[in-house]
């Protein structure tokens, strides 16, 4: 009697923890990462086009533009495109991201992108991909010529009356006195001090014995 | 005995101090000639840049600055302690310096002269220095730079001068009847009519006070100017905001070490023994070993907190001064500059004389090697996608240095025979004599007595006349 109990107890252990062992196999292979085959082959392809412009002034601000459509030609709406051209950098090369824009309800990413190297560049437009979409990538050629200087001086930190005056100055004073008064305030003080120092020297001169009257 | 005492020590230390003025032995124009060959060799090398354009320096379009402008910040640095530090002892009344300030304001005034020589070698055309006039900008610090070193190298003139006039007085007044024309003129109008007067005694201490006061902050000043012409420049290593507070300490550090060389070398050359002693070189010494703590404690906190973030640029400019191209001479200054002086500070058995000449020796090396670390590093970080570029100083550029360091030693040595390279008149009033160590004789084994001897002469007895 007692051993038909336990071994009645024991079957509903070994069932409850078959049970477990199931769930458990299960939860794996639930949370195992599919195949990468499997992933594409359950998103929906897609196409990607460019439009850039053929030739290109060095500095000159240009429009990049990509439009992403699924496998019916529909634009896909709400993803990211990435503009990138290939770049070397000390010993590394690879497709630097020159701009990136949101695809609007037609699938169109728009871009302005300020070109900063001359010669034979390759644009690329790139979708990585989605969960419900495929990536795609399409490369266009954009001549660059030119030799401008790009880079253009300014001050980051504008100080009033330092290197930062009012154009609506209508003092008449020179706009260089208006733009360095406090390195001239400075330079005044500092001078006067001097200045103090050698009057108090010139009393030196005019203070000796005269000759004849003796040392003190 | 003690005002016997006292009126011999006068005379000798007026006799050592003055004796340069009236007697010139053959070496001294040999050393003048050598210097003048060097000289003579750097202006032709500066005739060839000028001929040929800088592109004979070791300077392109990658690496732009270079041997000149690290020199030229150097210099300047050297400039630093002279009259700063002369004038911030003299504000605490510290009585030990009194017999070398002269020396630390010489070299303030001639590192300025020459080391502002530099912007001019560096621009290639000289001529175009007059554009600053015409079209500089208040906002570039290279025009701040500009104000800065004149309003600096006029007040250290000044500074300079005035206790000079006492001096002057003096040298007029033991000229002999033998003494040329011209030196006669030349003492009696510099001495501006002294006759230590108490009008004039109140006179000079008053300009000594405005200007000891007001050299302070231009000193200071000076060289955070120059510190900004880098830090306000778009370059990875020098995006420091302690860059102004690190090249004042600097200029400081390697200024002492200046100091205290030419310190050696004149008391050695002009037999000052009795008048510079252990303690100035250890009081100038302490100043050293505390200046290289200063400087350990910026860099440290320079690396570690670029270090910590590691940017690009940084983790560049990291591995090409500590483990690449420029490490040997990075551990130099690190070792050598830095960590050795205060050991040889820190050791009473290194705490001598030779001991602390070395210690300057090696700082004002490693001073030069941090300027050519902090200028040749910072340009080497690429700016864009091109490979770092290689410097390395041309026969021109080292030509050009050694004729700057031989004018430096030229001036130095022209002013050290029209000018009297001890403050007599100071050292006289407000030190005396120090207490002398009398060797026991050798036949008892007693240690060596120390003989106290009186210190202080009043204002009153001690004329400078």
């Amino acid at each position: 009697m007692k051993t038909a109990a336990m071994t009645s107890v024991y079957r509903s252990r070994t069932v409850i923890g078959l049970l477990a062992l199931v769930a458990l196999a299960a939860g794996v292979v639930a949370m195992a990462p599919r195949s990468v085959a499997a992933q594409t082959a359950a998103k929906a392809p897609t196409a990607i086009g460019i439009s850039v412009p053929a030739d290109a002034q060095l500095g000159q601000s240009i429009l990049l533009q990509a439009r992403l459509v699924d496998a019916r030609g529909t634009g896909i709406p709400g993803v990211d495109v990435q503009f990138t051209s290939p770049a070397t950098f000390l010993n590394t090369s690879g497709d630097m991201v020159i701009a990136d824009a949101m695809t609007d309800s037609h699938g169109l990413a728009a871009a302005q992108y300020e070109v900063r190297r001359t010669g034979k560049l390759t644009v690329k437009a790139v979708f990585a991909g989605s969960d419900r979409y495929a990536p795609a990538k399409i490369s266009a050629p954009l001549a660059v010529s030119g030799d401008r200087q790009l880079y253009v001086q300014d001050a980051g930190v504008k100080i009033p009356g330092l290197n930062a005056t009012s154009t609506q100055q209508t003092s008449g004073w020179p706009h260089w006195v208006l733009s360095g008064w406090p390195i001239a305030a400075v330079l005044l003080i500092v001078w006067s001090l001097y200045g103090v120092a050698v009057f108090f020297m010139s009393q030196i001169v005019g203070a000796g014995e005269q000759p004849g009257e003796g040392a003190p | 005995m003690d005002a016997v005492t006292d009126r011999a020590w006068g005379v000798r230390l007026e006799d050592r101090a003055l004796a340069p003025l009236s007697k010139t032995s053959w070496r001294y124009w040999v050393w003048i000639a050598s210097l003048l060959v060097v000289i003579g060799w750097a202006l032709f090398a500066y005739s060839y840049q000028l001929r040929h354009g800088l592109i004979v320096t070791g300077m392109r379009d990658r690496i732009s600055w270079g041997m000149y402008i690290l020199t030229f910040v150097f210099f300047i640095g050297i400039s630093h302690a002279g009259t700063l530090l002369s004038a911030i002892l003299r504000v605490f009344k510290a009585r030990w310096q009194l017999s070398v300030t002269r020396m630390a304001e010489f070299i303030t005034v001639v590192a300025l002269m020459v080391g502002g020589l530099f912007p001019l070698i560096d621009m290639g055309r000289p001529d175009r220095i007059l554009n600053l006039v015409w079209y500089g900008r208040w906002q570039s610090p290279l025009m701040w730079d500009v104000f800065a070193v004149l309003t600096y190298l006029c007040g250290s003139t000044i500074y300079l001068y005035l206790p000079l006039i006492p001096d002057f007085a003096l040298c007029r007044d033991r000229l002999g009847p033998w003494a040329p024309a011209w030196k006669r003129w030349f003492f009696t109008a510099a001495a501006a009519g002294w006759t230590g007067t108490p009008r004039q005694r109140k006179a000079l201490d008053r300009a000594m006070t405005v200007m000891m006061i007001v050299i302070i902050p231009v000193a200071v000043s000076v060289h955070t100017v120059i510190s900004w012409i880098f830090a306000m420049t778009l370059r990875v290593p020098f995006n420091s905001t302690v860059f102004g507070a690190y090249f004042v300490a600097g200029a400081i550090f390697s200024g002492v070490a200046a100091i205290i060389l030419l310190m050696a070398v004149l008391r050695k050359l002009m037999h000052l023994e009795e008048f510079i002693t252990i303690t100035q070189f250890r009081a100038l010494g302490f100043v050293l070993g505390g200046m290289a703590l200063v400087m350990v404690y910026f860099n440290l906190s320079e690396y570690v907190t670029s270090g910590y973030k590691m940017e690009a640029g940084v983790a560049f400019h990291f591995h090409d001064i500590m483990t690449g191209y420029l490490a040997p001479l990075f551990w130099f200054y690190i070792v050598g500059g830095l960590f050795v002086p205060v050991l040889i500070m820190a050791l009473p058995w290194t705490r001598n004389i030779r001991g602390i000449v070395v210690a300057a020796g090696l700082v004002l090396a490693a001073m030069w090697i941090e300027r050519y670390l902090i200028v040749v590093s910072g340009f080497r970080v690429p700016l864009m996608a091109y490979s770092a570029r290689p410097y390395a100083p041309s026969w021109v550029e080292w030509s050009i240095f050694g004729g700057a360091a031989a004018l430096f030693l030229l001036i130095i040595s022209v002013f050290a025979k029209v000018f009297p390279m001890i403050s007599v008149w100071e050292v006289m009033e407000h030190r005396g004599p120090e207490e002398v160590e009398v060797p026991a004789p050798a036949t008892v084994t007693a240690p060596p007595r120390r003989v106290p001897v009186p210190v202080a002469r009043s204002v009153e007895t001690g004329s400078p006349q």
